[in-house]
């Protein structure tokens, strides 16, 4: 499957963020969106989700076009990770998890114990089943961001869409949440990520998307597209890119931003 | 498994919350000026033979109308209640968010300074009810581009509110003070007493359909709690689904107190109680809302005609109970749930 986004103008209203945006993903692909704040980012995410409406050209998915695919068909192919945030009621990570089956079910109808092996499935999957009982409200920031990704999971999309999803996690969640990523797109979902993390990117070994000057500045495989100019350019700091770890067989690029 | 642990617990909680309703129904029947033995009330459903020649009067004439409209009133407050909730995202709103209640005060307050029947007063509380509901959707359509629509629709409903609460304090204002000033005091007030059971037949149905339609859609309204955008990204039509409730709840609002007058904090604490029992998930909350709501409601009609020999207005005692009830189900919730 493929999600295709062909020379669109997105923004809000009347007014252009992004201007001539072309890009394609496909299942079993991760595309890192990279950008600095503001630069659009969000912009891209919601027309993707056919949250905003496109200015101008389309967002297509295997070639029809989404605002012509009604929500409930485009949930069951594309999900939507947001950043963590409060819940204004306590309810149970399973009951957060059984959310994601809405767009299997018909309009009256309440999820069966088919769902819920489903929910058990992507509770283990990303191991976090002995949460199941606990109140979504009261987990740290990483355990909600592996619920939500659950959730995700629990929709059986193709693709699936993360903003930020490390940006309120410790060191060893984002690194897991990274490695989830990974294992995801080993089972070919189609992953798009936006990062503030040039380093996540060469992590994912992904393909990376720039955005920047108001439009898709630069994009292709992280190794050529991420070099110190390009970081220069968009962050305005000087930045090492070294590999690292070639001895052990870990080969992999990291960004050392110089400090004055 | 745990889920179906939950779910059976779920079921015990609304089993025992129905067997308390049918109880309060039973001694409802009992209690009043004239009392009446609870075994021979039961004597008289199951068998139909009496031995006190008041019996089926009381039971049928004065006592079960009175008892059905409580029941009706407290369920559908409690329910339109935990809709708005579920819908605004904020534990803290009341199914007069969007002006019901105030603008089906100025209908009735309006029906009496024009000396319009009982029948007049019911038809123009519903009718203004749905007026301001209509109107606050509207300025909330108009204001919107771009913002929060949950933000602009809880501020259309304070504007609509407070419009027409100026406009029932002006009805008051040239009402003449003998006669029509009490009435539309008393009317605000919130009452049963003149409860019959025509009434009761006409708003019986409309309320059994818009709770039955609230019932179906209650496990989508806990998606809505996600926001906005999380919603549409699960395959909800957020906009669709935000305006059948609110027409439901407000629609269903607006027929209760059409034939009660204004009843304050049921449809507030109610659900709080509710989700305090069974949790947040609607589909088990929106019934239990339903029992507790209406076994609440009757316990104050209960009160409201039993405790002195003159009736004490629903309202009043709704207000009295509720304000410190609410703060003693706030103070346990925040140990337990949040």
């Amino acid at each position: 499957m493929q999600i295709e986004i062909a020379h669109a103008n997105l923004g809000y209203g009347k007014r252009v963020i992004l201007h001539d945006v072309s890009l394609t993903a496909e299942t079993g692909q991760t595309i890192c969106l990279l950008g600095k704040n503001g630069a659009g980012k969000t912009t891209l995410f919601k027309s993707l989700l056919g949250i905003l409406p496109v200015i101008a050209g389309k967002v297509q998915l295997d070639g029809s076009d989404i605002s012509k695919l009604g929500r409930v068909e485009f949930a069951r192919l594309v999900a939507y990770v947001p950043q963590a945030r409060m819940l204004p009621f306590p309810f149970s990570v399973r009951e957060v998890v059984l959310f994601g089956r809405t767009p299997h079910l018909s309009p009256f109808s309440v999820p069966g114990k088919e769902d819920k092996r489903i929910v058990e499935e992507c509770l283990e999957m990303l191991h976090i089943a002995h949460l199941g009982n606990r109140t979504f409200t009261r987990l740290s920031g990483g355990e909600q961001q592996m619920v939500i990704i659950a959730r995700a999971l629990a929709q059986q999309p193709a693709f699936i869409i993360m903003d930020e999803p490390t940006s309120s996690l410790d060191f060893g969640n984002q690194t897991q949440v990274i490695s989830k990523v990974n294992e995801l797109k080993n089972q070919s979902l189609g992953i798009i990520m936006a990062t503030h993390s040039p380093d996540q990117v060469f992590m994912c070994d992904a393909d990376v998307a720039i955005v920047h000057h108001g439009k898709l500045w630069k994009q292709g495989y992280c190794n050529e597209v991420i070099t110190e100019e390009v970081l220069r350019e968009v962050y305005s700091v000087d930045v090492t890119i070294s590999d690292v770890g070639r001895d052990s067989g870990q080969s992999r690029r990291i960004c050392v931003p110089n400090i004055r | 498994m745990v889920q179906d642990k939950k779910i059976a617990r779920e079921g015990w909680v609304l089993l025992a919350l129905f067997l308390g309703l049918l109880s309060v129904i039973l001694v409802s029947f009992s209690i009043g000026r004239y009392s009446l033995p609870v075994p021979d009330i039961l004597h008289y459903i199951f068998t139909g033979k009496y031995n006190d020649n008041n019996l089926p009067i009381l039971i049928n004439d004065i006592r079960l109308p009175r008892i059905l409209a409580a029941v009706i009133a407290g369920r559908g407050l409690s329910v339109a209640g935990a809709a708005y909730q579920g819908l605004f995202r904020n534990p803290m709103v009341s199914p007069d968010i969007l002006g019901v209640s105030q603008g089906a005060g100025f209908g009735a307050a309006l029906a009496i300074l024009l000396s319009f029947g009982f029948a007049g007063i019911q038809l123009m509380a519903f009718v203004f009810g749905l007026v301001s509901v209509f109107l606050a959707l509207s300025f909330t359509k108009i204001m919107r581009r771009g913002r929060d629509p949950i933000l602009m629709l809880v501020l259309s409903g304070m504007i609509v509110g407070s419009l027409f609460n100026a406009l029932i304090s002006l009805a008051k204002f040239v009402a003449d003070s003998e006669y029509k000033l009490p009435d539309i005091t008393f009317w605000l007030m919130g009452s049963l007493s003149s409860i019959t059971i025509d009434r009761v037949k006409f708003v019986f149905p409309i309320v059994i359909i818009l709770l039955l339609l609230m019932y179906m859609l209650s496990w989508r309204l806990n998606i809505l709690s996600f926001g906005e955008e999380e919603a549409q990204s699960l395959g909800i039509n957020t906009g669709r689904l935000r305006v059948t409730i609110i027409a439901c709840a407000s629609l269903l609002t607006a027929t209760i107190v059409s034939i009660t007058g204004l009843i304050g904090w049921v449809g507030l604490i109610i659900p709080h109680a509710a989700r305090f029992l069974i949790g947040p998930n609607h589909r088990a909350l929106i019934p239990a809302s339903f029992l507790l709501g209406a076994a609440f409601l009757l316990l104050v009609d209960d009160l409201a005609r039993s405790v002195s020999s003159l009736e004490i207005p629903l309202g009043i005692i709704t207000s009295i109970i509720g304000a410190p009830l609410f703060f003693v189900i706030l103070i346990v919730s925040s140990k337990k749930t949040w």
